[in-house]
């Protein structure tokens, strides 16, 4: 690399900001240090360098500085925390879904079914058939509930299924009494109600309203069955009748009792509302199916949709 | 970026841009404010930088920052400048100061690539980075610096001696 007077300016300044090779460097500085006036050149591009003052400081620094930023988290928030995942824990023990499947026995008892014989073709139309008949029958069956109430809206698909279970489950607490306890049972009844006939006999219509305990109002029979004094032997009935009798005598807590344990049995319940509203009575049928079991409940609860 | 990391920076970088802002602006108190909007704009943006860019990225702000202010003071600087110019040749008795004077003089790339270049070491694309020139611009604006404080103390030496 030869200096001359042309290119001694860029190659003095890429040799002050070490852009040359080693090798270039060294031919250079033998070409400055040989002639007066590249070396004073040399000289005053080398005075050129800034050279940062050290005692020039910024004294701000403090007030520039950051402190870590703590999260604090309340105590109670932990607690509330803890409760949350114990009430979870515990709504999951309560309400884990029991998937035992059952099945009605030739005899009319519930039995829990295996897994692997369960099929889905399992459907037996107990309910309906029980419902619909005994109402006929004697419109008295369900006790303590207006003929109204007896016949749920289409939206009060709730009350409907608990209404069907609730017979289901009294036909089995039926089926579960012995023959003894059946006959017992019966001989109390009939001796009841004699001596309810007695007292009504006493008794003014205007004294039957509903009694008043404690602020509370007694609920009362609306339909009180019909008292039949020749009542078959406990050997010779059905499970209708059987039926009809738990739900004639028991009282309405007694019945919902058995209703809930029924229902708690019954798994995974699947519902179907079919509604049928074009025909001249319009009718809504309500079905219950759960593993074995399948209930179908039918209702008009319009009389005249054309009004 | 953590609040630790910003601490490193402040204590890393703080002077040195300090020290490039008073070089430049000649103005300490000018400096210390574009100081503190740097970091206060560092800290605002932290999650966003990364520690090794923090460096190009304070100076950047810090230099953008001085372009402001010296863009809204241009007039009266150059007033200043002008009047002085001819009456300190005399008053420097050492070659740091005629440097300085010189540097003072440069137009503001050239003062500002030659700053980063002499003060912090930056290199071109560095440099390049901070004031938003190509790497070859950088060059030219550091040559034409150095020939220029070169041509200057010259100048001075012959009207001394």
């Amino acid at each position: 690399m030869k200096l001359n007077k042309d290119n001694y300016e860029l190659v003095m300044f890429d040799l002050l900001e070490g852009n040359l090779s080693e090798r270039d460097e060294l031919l250079v500085m033998e070409q400055i240090e040989g002639d007066e006036f590249l070396f004073r050149e040399w000289k005053l591009f080398k005075s050129t360098i800034l050279i940062a003052d050290k005692e020039v400081n910024y004294n701000g620094k403090e007030s520039l500085l950051k402190k870590e930023s703590v999260t604090v988290v309340p105590m109670f928030a932990k607690w509330i925390a803890v409760a949350a995942s114990i009430c979870i824990l515990v709504a999951v023990i309560v309400f884990w879904p029991q998937d035992k499947p059952t099945e009605i026995t030739d005899n009319g008892k519930i039995i829990e079914v295996p897994l692997e014989e369960v099929t889905p073709e399992i459907q037996e139309p107990v309910v309906d058939e029980l419902l619909v008949q005994s109402e006929v029958e004697n419109p008295s069956v369900i006790p303590n509930v207006n003929k109204e109430t007896r016949r749920p809206k289409v939206t009060e698909k709730q009350s409907s299924i608990k209404s069907v279970s609730a017979i289901l489950a009294i036909k089995e607490a039926i089926q579960n009494m012995d023959e003894k306890q059946l006959s017992n049972h019966y001989e109390e009844i009939k001796a009841n109600k004699l001596e309810v006939i007695a007292n009504q006999e006493k008794e003014s219509i205007s004294e039957r309203v509903p009694s008043i305990k404690d602020n509370k109002i007694e609920p009362i029979l609306l339909d009180e069955p019909e008292v039949k004094i020749a009542f078959e032997s406990p050997m010779e009935l059905n499970s209708k009748q059987k039926v009809k009798l738990f739900v004639t005598n028991n009282s309405p807590r007694r019945i919902k009792e058995k209703a809930n344990a029924f229902i708690a049995k019954v798994s995974n319940p699947k519902i179907r509302l079919k509604p049928n509203f074009k025909s001249k009575r319009p009718s809504l049928e309500i079905e219950l199916e759960t593993a074995g079991y399948q209930a179908i409940a039918s209702i008009q609860p319009f009389k005249n949709r054309n009004n | 970026m953590n609040t630790q990391e910003y601490n490193e920076c402040v204590q890393q970088y703080s002077d040195g841009i300090f020290r490039f802002i008073v070089n430049n602006m000649r103005d300490e108190f000018e400096a210390e404010n574009i100081v503190q909007n740097t970091f206060e704009k560092l800290w605002v943006r932290k999650d966003t930088v990364e520690m090794k860019t923090a460096k190009a990225y304070l100076f950047k702000i810090a230099y953008n920052n001085m372009i402001d202010v010296i863009r809204k003071n241009k007039k009266h600087i150059d007033l200043e400048s002008a009047g002085h110019l001819a009456s300190e040749s005399y008053e420097y008795d050492n070659l740091i100061e005629y440097v300085n004077k010189a540097v003072s003089q440069l137009p503001e790339k050239q003062k500002s690539a030659l700053t980063l270049r002499d003060f912090e070491g930056h290199d071109y694309r560095s440099i390049g980075e901070i004031t938003g020139m190509s790497e070859s611009q950088v060059k030219v604006n550091i040559f034409r610096a150095r020939k220029y404080i070169k041509e200057y103390i010259n100048k001075l030496e012959v009207m001394m001696f």
